[in-house]
């Protein structure tokens, strides 16, 4: 296979090429009233037409013939191997000095040794092009019928030169340079889509490599372009976006997108990787390769708007030796695998996700449960391993989930793994457990706790967890019986927590455990303040001897810290429990001049709070005594205050003055009446003050005036009995 | 005063005899004089660590078993460690089990040095439930306390405490091995010759010495040991048996000093 050192050959025809495309080129064009140069600052952007055309550029697109492979580099000494994955062979192996990861674009392995970016040809390792890096690094490459870009970075920000080369059977067709920072290019039918300076997405033709259509987005970072299912996509760390004609607004956001959600996940993947970043590409052994997430994406097509999901709507996160399936909006877990070694590579395809370890080996674990449906293996080890999926074939994959108590079985499997560099992913699986609320989770978080081999992180979160439980009381019962007993060969719970979930289930029958803990020496200190503090929240009266017991027997014998905090911790206790009656004890205590400072002072503080309580008591007690004499004051006065004289009967008079108020009233209802009434008469009967009976005249006025005479309270009189009597309205 | 402090640092059950049977009752004629139990009361009680130090020292004095209650009650409102141990050597050397109640809750302290003193005290005045208490501090997380708890039911011959001795043999504590040469009953004697294979013979030596020595072992158990350690046969077993000679020849029956001897001579120097 001939080999092109296209640039070295070539090199004064280069700067003239340069010079022409940088300068000379612009200037023509805009001599001649054509458009700007790509990636010139005058270039337009936004614009509706231009993106338009774009689009249907993109639409007009083939679908990409791609061969599932594994290209891997082997650690000293170095090789550069293909690996078929459908043929299950190993297609070549060459000695490399690649100081990136093995870059797959279409027919090419890009490969970045000394000053030379290599591409080697997919189906013989041979290479196919050279390019003279001139300092620059690879920062990305695709390829679509038979062209293949590729841009180079080096420097920073406005330092920062670029350029872009456009590859067809072995030689440049085009090259593009540029001052600022290029991203990683895709290539889609005629269309070459170079993202740049952060912001800017331009399309240039890829015949020419004229650019003819400039988005810039005005709300997020864009580094990376790339084509899915003939879809075009562009993104950042944490966003993709679909490239459609809704980006002339310059918003993200107005195209279907994804985005990861703001809590991070361990290790902090991220969804591409930072082009911008003086590393684009990681070297073959960084251990990077170890932290990253997986995915692929998915646009659905809804009425009216279409969005982005991920594939299998699974967001994979690999961390060494985890692979973790993620819901990716909540990043709830659905499944969790272990793999004996580390995994340095990972491809998503439909179905579930492919991955290569160290050893060589590649295995394809389901959407749904993480069961591994097929492996093969190179049998050479690796530092890292570029994978790339079938886009077509698809595994047999149930679409069943796992069941609550398989999810548990694969999270403790990952817990109770002893690989110190897995811890940030235990404790988020401890996380995991703790948001399961069932008992059983409550029995897996006492194991992790109560473990003592366990990571101190792990169970730190796991003890936290524990504390917060809600349920799942028979467990944390039953593990609250068992005592340290040398010749049983037990050991002590994890008290403190487990007081803490029993208080916070309100759980009364762990006082007498907790009170039995309490007394034991075996019993860590440490554990004592949780104990203590458990107790008071349990509000059981029986726990007040015992930690009476326990604070004068140990108030002028504590020397460790945790003893002394579970000491003023009981003083809280009693005082919450046993209120002003625990006095005489903490007087005793915090006149001890033998006794430990700290718990002293407290009962001291405790004891002046308890004065205080006592005197606000006392002043209450006495503004109510005030009270109640007063309000017996006022009833002595009422009583023996003179009575006003009861009228004799039930006068004209009396009768006009109780009516009074619905004299008006009364009268409106004569007034509305449809029979043109002028007057009425009304008979009451009154029965000691009581209205028995209201009788008017005409009878059409009953139901108006009635209510109104029986709202009105007539006075007692002197016959105490019965009295009739009469009033007349009249309209005047 | 002195003695007390001679004995907390250097206590001994014999020590312990002394204390309660010579000198205590000497000295408490003595100070009965200067020290009624009331005024030891009132120093006990006072807010001044020399005038409890004096009140712990003056019930010792006394001797008199009418001090451990109020020394009892001031050890329950707690003490600074070092007047605690006093307190408990005092609590022993007035020997009556009346002081049970507080030893058996000292016997849990959070201090070791504290559950060791305590259990060494039960263990001197054997209160009634001190077997119980002893039995359980075999389990304590503390070694220190296990062997004293060991060597506690075999000083009170705590026969019913055997199985939790084998276990505790079980589990490395080589003070019940004495222990149990101390409590065996001729029936269990085979149980401690399994031993034999399980643990080196030093471990075991104390219980086979204390067995082999001991009046209420039948000869024939006694035979049974000799045999099993001719099986043995090595230059440490060889020794044991010449000091069991020197120490219980003359009083042994004849034919186990017989067998001792010929057992002797087939083991090689």
């Amino acid at each position: 296979m001939s080999r092109h050192h296209l640039s070295r050959l070539h090199g004064l025809q280069t700067f003239q090429y340069a010079v022409f495309s940088t300068i000379a080129a612009p200037l023509l064009f805009s001599a001649c009233g054509g458009a700007p140069a790509a990636f010139s600052a005058s270039y337009p952007d936004n614009d509706r037409s231009d993106i338009q055309l774009l689009i249907k550029r993109i639409q007009r697109a083939e679908e990409r013939e791609i061969r599932s492979l594994a290209v891997g580099v082997t650690p000293g000494p170095s090789k550069l191997y293909a690996f078929d994955l459908k043929a299950q062979r190993v297609l070549w192996q060459r000695p490399t000095r690649t100081s990136i990861t093995p870059v797959v674009a279409g027919d090419y392995v890009l490969t970045h040794e000394g000053s030379d970016i290599v591409g080697r040809e997919v189906e013989s390792g041979d290479s196919g092009f050279e390019i003279d890096d001139r300092n620059m690094t690879l920062v990305g490459a695709d390829a679509s019928e038979q062209l293949l870009a590729l841009t180079l970075t080096k420097g920073s920000s406005s330092f920062a030169d670029s350029a872009v080369y456009a590859i067809k059977s072995r030689s440049v067709i085009w090259k593009r340079e540029f001052q600022g920072r290029v991203g990683s290019p895709a290539v889609i039918g005629d269309v070459v889509l170079v993202p740049w300076n952060h912001q800017n997405l331009s399309a240039l033709n890829a015949k020419s490599g004229d650019e003819f259509a400039r988005i810039r987005l005005k709300d997020n970072v864009v580094g990376h372009a790339f084509v899915h299912a003939n879809k075009l996509f562009a993104g950042s760390n944490r966003l993709i976006f679909e490239v459609t004609s809704s980006l002339s607004s310059g918003l993200t956001r107005k195209s279907p997108y994804f985005e990861l959600p703001e809590r991070s996940l361990p290790g902090d993947p991220l969804l591409l990787p930072d082009v911008y970043s003086p590393d684009p590409i990681q070297p073959p052994d960084s251990g990077r390769h170890r932290i990253a997430l997986g995915w692929r994406p998915a646009v659905v097509s809804l009425p009216g708007k279409s969005r982005i999901e991920l594939q299998d709507n699974n967001l994979y996160l690999l961390f060494y030796r985890f692979v973790v399936a993620f819901e990716p909006a909540t990043y709830s877990v659905r499944w969790i695998y272990t793999h004996p070694t580390d995994i340095v590579g990972a491809a998503v395809q439909a179905g579930g996700v492919l991955f290569a370890d160290t050893t060589g080996y590649v295995g394809f674990l389901s959407a749904t449960k993480g069961e591994k449906l097929w492996d093969a293996t190179s049998g050479l080890t690796s530092s890292v391993i570029t994978l790339r999926p079938d886009p077509v074939s698809q595994f047999s994959v149930t679409s069943e989930s796992l069941r609550p108590d398989q999810l548990r079985g694969q999270l403790m499997v990952a817990v109770r793994d002893p690989d110190a560099r897995l811890v940030p992913v235990r404790v988020l699986v401890v996380e995991l457990l703790a948001a399961l609320d069932d008992p059983e989770s409550t029995s897996n978080l006492i194991e992790i706790c109560d473990n003592r081999d366990a990571t101190e992180q792990v169970k730190r979160a796991a003890c936290q967890a524990l504390a917060k439980r809600k349920v799942g009381a028979d467990q944390v019962l039953d593990t609250l019986k068992r005592r340290a007993n040398y010749l049983d060969g037990t050991t002590s719970p994890p008290v403190g927590a487990l007081a803490q979930a029993a208080a916070e289930q309100g759980e009364k029958r762990a006082v007498a455990l907790l009170i039995g803990h309490l007394k034991d020496p075996q019993t860590p200190a440490g554990e004592l303040p949780r104990l203590v503090s458990a107790l008071k929240q349990l509000q059981d009266h029986s726990a007040v001897a015992p930690m009476t017991d326990f604070l004068r027997l140990y108030h002028a014998d504590a020397a460790e810290p945790q003893l002394i905090e579970a000491l003023c911790e009981s003083i809280d206790a009693l005082i919450a429990l046993s209120g002003p009656a625990c006095a005489e004890t903490l007087k005793e205590i915090a006149e001890d001049s033998m006794g430990s400072q700290a718990v002293r002072e407290k009962a001291h503080a405790a004891l002046q709070l308890l004065e205080q309580q006592k005197r606000a008591a006392e002043q209450l007690e006495k503004a109510k005594q005030a009270e109640q004499q007063a309000e017996a004051e006022q009833a002595q006065e009422e009583a023996t205050a003179p009575k006003p004289e009861m009228p004799k009967r039930l006068s004209q008079e009396v009768v006009r003055e109780v009516l009074l108020p619905v004299r008006d009233q009364m009268k409106s209802c004569l007034r509305k009446s449809p029979d043109r009434v002028f007057s009425a008469r009304v008979l009451i009967m009154v029965d000691n003050g009581e209205t028995s009976l209201v009788s008017v005249m005409p009878a059409s006025l009953q139901r108006c005036i009635e209510p109104l005479v029986r709202s009105q309270k007539f006075p007692v009189t002197q016959l105490f009995g019965k009295e009739n009597v009469a009033y007349t309205i009249t309209l005047r | 005063m002195r003695i007390l402090n001679r004995a907390k640092k250097n206590f001994k059950p014999g020590i312990l005899i002394i204390l309660s049977v010579v000198v205590v009752p000497l000295f408490s004629t003595l100070v009965r004089a200067q020290a009624t139990l009331n005024d030891a009361v009132t120093q006990l009680n006072a807010n001044d660590r020399g005038q409890v130090e004096l009140g712990i020292q003056n019930l010792g004095m006394r001797g008199d078993p009418s001090g451990i209650k109020p020394l009892a009650d001031r050890i329950r409102r707690g003490l600074p460690p070092d007047l605690l141990e006093l307190s408990i050597m005092t609590l022993m050397a007035l020997g009556d089990p009346s002081a049970g109640p507080v030893l058996f809750e000292l016997a849990m302290h959070r201090r070791a040095n504290i559950r060791v003193l305590a259990i060494e005290a039960v263990a001197a005045v054997n209160p009634p439930g001190g077997q119980g208490v002893l039995v359980a501090a075999l389990s304590d997380g503390d070694a220190e306390v296990r062997s004293k708890a060991a060597a506690g039911l075999g000083e009170i011959g705590a026969v019913g405490a055997m199985d939790t001795l084998f276990r505790a043999l079980d589990r490395g504590v080589l003070e019940a091995s004495e222990a149990i040469g101390k409590v065996i009953t001729a029936n269990r004697v085979t149980d401690l010759l399994d031993y034999l294979n399980k643990l080196p013979l030093h471990s075991l030596g104390p219980a086979l010495i204390q067995a082999l020595g001991r009046g209420d072992v039948q000869t024939k158990s006694k035979l049974a040991i000799v045999e099993r350690l001719g099986e043995v046969a090595t230059p440490e077993v060889k020794n044991y048996l010449v000091d069991f000679l020197a120490q219980h020849g003359e009083t042994a029956p004849p034919a186990l000093v017989r067998a001792v001897r010929n057992t002797i001579q087939q083991i090689a120097d």
